[in-house]
């Protein structure tokens, strides 16, 4: 059994998704309050931006989830493992966290992706900057 | 069940007691650093706002009951239902849950013996308690805050607002934030380096996952809130520029300020309230929680994704459609986490034995309230839908039903629920029951018939109405039912003070399932005689980590009792790092909120040098507050 | 961090009273204060930033007509200055941890000193540019200066933070309670450092 997860694997496990999600929000409002302000600014349309935006989104998702379930598969085995092995003081993080962990990153970065998918999908049905 | 020391520990007892002893008289309160006296602080001074603000609520109700009724002036009905609002987010509910809640019993729950920096903790009291205060002056003074809660330019701009009344609010909220912000550093540093050994990440009970996620949201949340209301003040009182279209500025920049933070809020202010009913449903339902892991992460995500929401507060506004897909999809995913805990607490009743006493009561009524303010808020994701009803009474059934039923209702039921923890006496269980139905129906009296009146088309904060509009039934029912609420709240705060005094003395009535019982009822100053060590999220149901506790109590082990001291540990598998030693008392958080009091204050007034001054006598203060050394 | 100062005398206590203790040093709690105490202020500057940007948005001209576009060579200059005084900061905490208070001391000295210049520098320029144009005019005149004026206090602030340092590292020595926040000053500017990258550009952005 491997034990080795670093902390920085983990930790990508679990909030990769979620931050591609807060990046690709972000910059794609951003470019959308910018485009449709005063005077329209962006010569191209901002369309394809939108969805490479979001594509990059979804490949940092699937890549977290992939890790996360690479842990899930290699910590499945932690509950039937005695306290002592499980507990894992002082040296690699143990293996009933990482595995609690793995459960959370699974289930966070499919919210996630949902989010990109949705979007990426959504924004190019739409006039850009036409009022709701 | 709480341990009873065994005789060899009693001397270990003694030393820690001596150690720990509190300052006696007022002194020792307003020095304190001890958590759990800055908790009982947070409590009162929060339901004395809660009572103020249900006043103002109560006030308005009556001027609703009949048409063209003139019980109170419209410049007076403008000030209450903005203090309301005000009162009842920034002075009754984040106090009452991050403050009482929080404070009191995070740490007991984690094993520590304080909070992280206990004198940082003073100062947020003392800071929300002169912001409380500072607000307040401005009702007194006839020139409270008049603008709505969310305070939208340009009716809060000079122009057509020109007296004090909006400064107080811009100030009072600035100052109240510093509190927020400090409260929410101290809980995120507590529940990363201060939970007991062995408690990492997957074993740390529900309720902190909820405070942690709450402490995180406020942190980020807060500065937008901050910003918006420097960018007014500029605005009002130096002629700047942020909000005057005239000059470039725009309005909405206000509005997308404010519901950065302001959506936000909403989940500061519900998640706590999912952590106390995480708490009660396992202990009167006699068994674990369901999905453990997923409910801890619904609780985080609900945080996280709360900042991604905020444009739906302003679908009327004419926002660029291609901008508000991003906000659609975040609103829709997440009702998910949402649901996933809704899901989790209704399975572990059912599966579970229900005892349905009073917080479990209570939390039944959470969930339906939560339901039903869900439902309603579903239809107000709509769009078109949330066009034609937008600014009605309809949008006040909705967040009433959620942040009265939904963030109220498990506030209620925890007071209860830990009324025997921190007093060591029961309530009256009759009592309680009977003030259940009757806030419960208050509650539904009051804010159901909303939806139907915001439907017929009654807008919200319109002083009165003429009688031909068909909404006098309906107002009128409110009001009754504002008037039963009031009196099933009266009959909580009478059950709980006179059991106080009379009620049977009691130590762990619940059998409660994390780590509070596992100490005396009332906690000892020092919280806990041994460091107790954990090695599952339910430290009370594994007795045989309590009974290791008390073997090294017998010998003489995990004590810390050369000192005012409690262990650190790591942030994610809660190794022992070290043992910190903690300041027991210090004078200067009073003393470092009131000079930022008084900065406000000169600010308000328009004197700067003055305010410039306080500052930096705040910062003097803050120097000396230094002078004795804890182990940061 | 395997200072012999950070683990302190608890090593022996711990392992008399709960066992073990972790070999693996974690950031004590005061340094997790402070960089939950920056998460709110990069929260702070980006919400600024953000504002100058939507405000950018909704206004035709921007600047707006009269008001010349800002100014690059000596706002670059500037920054880049700040980021230099970042060294004896940076400084100041390696000696700290290695237990050398006069050291410390001396470059949390030679830091203060090189931060006074550039605040006054910061000054000098936000006061002509007052003389051009003024935040009383236009909205672009509000953010611009106010995100200046948030940057400077931020400044200021560090300043007073080396200054209460000093006075206590050379009253009170460096005791472990110090050693942190010699390390947490060092954490405060150098965030300082990076948020004035971002305001640097975003004051630049319309020349660019």
């Amino acid at each position: 059994m491997k034990t080795a997860h670093s902390n920085l694997v983990i930790w990508f496990g679990v909030l990769g998704g979620s931050v591609a999600w807060a990046a690709q929000f972000v910059t794609s409002l951003f470019l959308t309050f910018y485009d449709c302000g005063a005077e329209a600014r962006a010569s191209v349309s901002l369309h394809p931006i939108e969805t490479a935006l979001g594509i990059a989104a979804i490949v940092v998702g699937l890549a977290s989830t992939a890790v996360a379930a690479w842990l899930f598969r290699d910590t499945r085995r932690a509950r039937e493992m005695s306290l002592e092995v499980i507990r894992g003081f002082g040296g690699e993080p143990p293996l009933a966290r990482v595995h609690f962990l793995a459960i959370v990153g699974l289930t966070v970065n499919f919210l996630a992706v949902a989010i990109v998918v949705l979007t990426t999908i959504g924004s190019p049905q739409l006039l850009n900057c036409q009022q709701s | 069940m709480a341990t009873t020391v065994p005789r060899e520990g009693q001397t270990y007892v003694k030393r820690l007691e001596l150690i720990w002893a509190p300052r006696p008289g007022l002194l020792g309160w307003l020095t304190t650093t001890d958590h759990k006296r800055i908790g009982i602080l947070y409590f009162f001074t929060s339901l004395l706002m809660f009572g103020a603000g249900g006043v103002e609520a109560l006030l308005m109700r009556t001027q609703l009951l009949g048409p063209h009724s003139h019980v109170i002036s419209p410049r007076v009905y403008d000030e209450m239902f903005t203090m309301h609002g005000i009162t009842m987010i920034f002075l009754f509910v984040i106090p009452m849950t991050t403050g009482a809640f929080g404070n009191y019993l995070l740490p007991l729950m984690i094993g520590a013996r304080d909070m992280a920096f206990p004198r940082m903790n003073a100062v947020s009291y003392w800071i929300y308690l002169c912001s409380a205060i500072f607000m307040y002056i401005s009702l007194a003074g006839g020139h409270a805050p008049n603008a709505g809660w969310f305070d939208y330019v340009p009716l809060a701009s000079k122009r057509f607002d020109p007296g004090v009344n909006i400064d107080f609010y811009g100030f009072g909220l600035i100052f109240n934030s510093l509190s927020s912000t400090a409260a929410a550093i101290n809980f995120i540093v507590t529940i990363f380096k201060m939970r007991a050994p062995g408690m990492s990440l997957n074993r740390m009970p529900l309720f902190c996952y909820a405070f942690l996620a709450a402490s995180f949201a406020l942190l980020f949340a807060l500065p937008a809130l901050s910003l918006a209301a420097l960018f007014l003040e500029l605005d009002r009182n130096l002629g700047f520029h942020f909000y005057d279209p005239a000059h470039g500025g725009s309005v909405l920049l206000w509005q997308n300020l404010f519901w950065i933070f302001g959506h936000p809020e909403v989940y500061i202010i519900i998640l706590p309230a999912f952590g106390i009913a995480t708490s009660i449903i396992p202990t009167l339902t006699h068994r674990r929680m369901v999905l453990f892991p997923l409910v801890a992460l619904a609780e985080v995500m609900v945080a996280f994704l709360g900042f991604g929401v905020w444009a739906h507060h302003m679908f009327t506004v004419g926002l660029p459609t291609s901008a508000t897909i991003y906000f659609a999809a975040a609103s829709l995913i997440i009702v998910i986490p949402s649901a996933i805990q809704l899901f989790a607490w209704i399975a572990t009743i059912l599966t579970g034995k229900p005892d349905f006493k009073t917080p479990l009561l209570f939390i039944v009524g959470f969930i339906i309230y939560f339901i039903l303010g869900g439902l309603s808020g579903i239809t107000l994701a709509a769009i078109p839908f949330d066009q034609q009803v937008h600014d009605s009474y309809y949008v006040i059934a909705h967040f009433h039903m959620v942040i009265f039923g939904a963030a109220v209702f498990p506030i209620l039921g925890g007071m209860y629920y830990w009324f025997p923890k921190v007093t060591g006496r029961m309530y009256s269980e009759r009592a309680g029951k009977a003030s259940f139905w009757l806030t419960f129906l208050g509650t539904l009296v009051t804010f159901f018939p909303m939806h139907i009146l915001g439907l017929l088309g009654m807008p919200r904060r319109n002083y009165t109405y003429p009688a031909h509009m068909g909404w006098t039934l309906m107002n009128f029912i409110e009001s009754i039912g504002a008037y039963m609420l009031a009196a099933g709240l009266l009959m909580i705060v009478l059950n709980l003070l006179i059991s106080l005094v009379f009620g049977q003395e009691t130590d762990d009535p619940f059998h409660g399932d994390t780590l509070e019982w596992s100490t005396s009822s009332p906690p000892a100053p020092y919280n806990f005689v041994v460091i107790p060590t954990v090695t599952t999220p339910y430290g009370m149901y594994d007795t045989e980590d309590r009974r290791r506790d008390n073997k090294r109590l017998a010998r003489g082990e995990g004590l810390l009792d050369e000192g005012h001291e409690t262990p650190m540990t790591t942030a994610q598998d809660a190794d022992l790092v070290e043992i910190l030693e903690m300041p027991p008392h210090s004078i200067w958080p009073p003393v470092c909120a009131l000079l930022l009091a008084g900065m406000f204050a000169m600010l308000l007034l328009v004197h700067y040098w003055i305010a410039g001054a306080f500052l930096v006598l705040a910062g003097m203060a803050l120097l000396a507050w230094h002078s004795h050394e804890e182990q940061a | 961090m395997s200072s012999p100062e950070l683990s302190g005398g608890g090593a022996q206590r711990i392992a008399r009273t709960l066992g073990r203790a972790d070999p693996r040093h974690s950031a004590p709690s005061g340094v997790w204060g402070m960089a939950l105490f920056l998460c709110a202020e990069v929260a702070l500057f980006g919400t600024i930033i953000g504002s100058y940007f939507y405000l950018e948005s909704v206004d035709r001209s921007w600047p707006p007509h009269g008001v010349e576009k800002p100014e690059v060579l000596l706002p670059v200059l500037a920054t880049a200055y700040l980021l230099l005084t970042l060294l004896p900061i940076h400084l100041a905490a390696r000696a700290s941890r290695r237990g050398r208070r006069g050291r410390t001391v001396a470059a949390i000295a030679v830091g203060l000193a090189a931060q006074c210049g550039y605040l006054a520098w910061q000054i000098l320029l936000f006061s002509s540019d007052l003389h051009k144009f003024s935040p009383r005019q236009s909205a672009y005149g509000s953010v611009y200066f106010t995100m200046l004026a948030v940057h400077h206090a931020h400044v200021l602030l560090g300043l007073a933070l080396d200054l209460a340092l000093i006075s206590q590292l050379l009253a009170k020595g460096l005791t472990r309670y110090w050693l942190i926040a010699v390390r947490n000053l060092a954490l405060y500017w150098y965030v300082v450092g990076a948020l004035a990258v971002c305001v640097l550009f975003t004051q630049i952005s319309p020349s660019l």
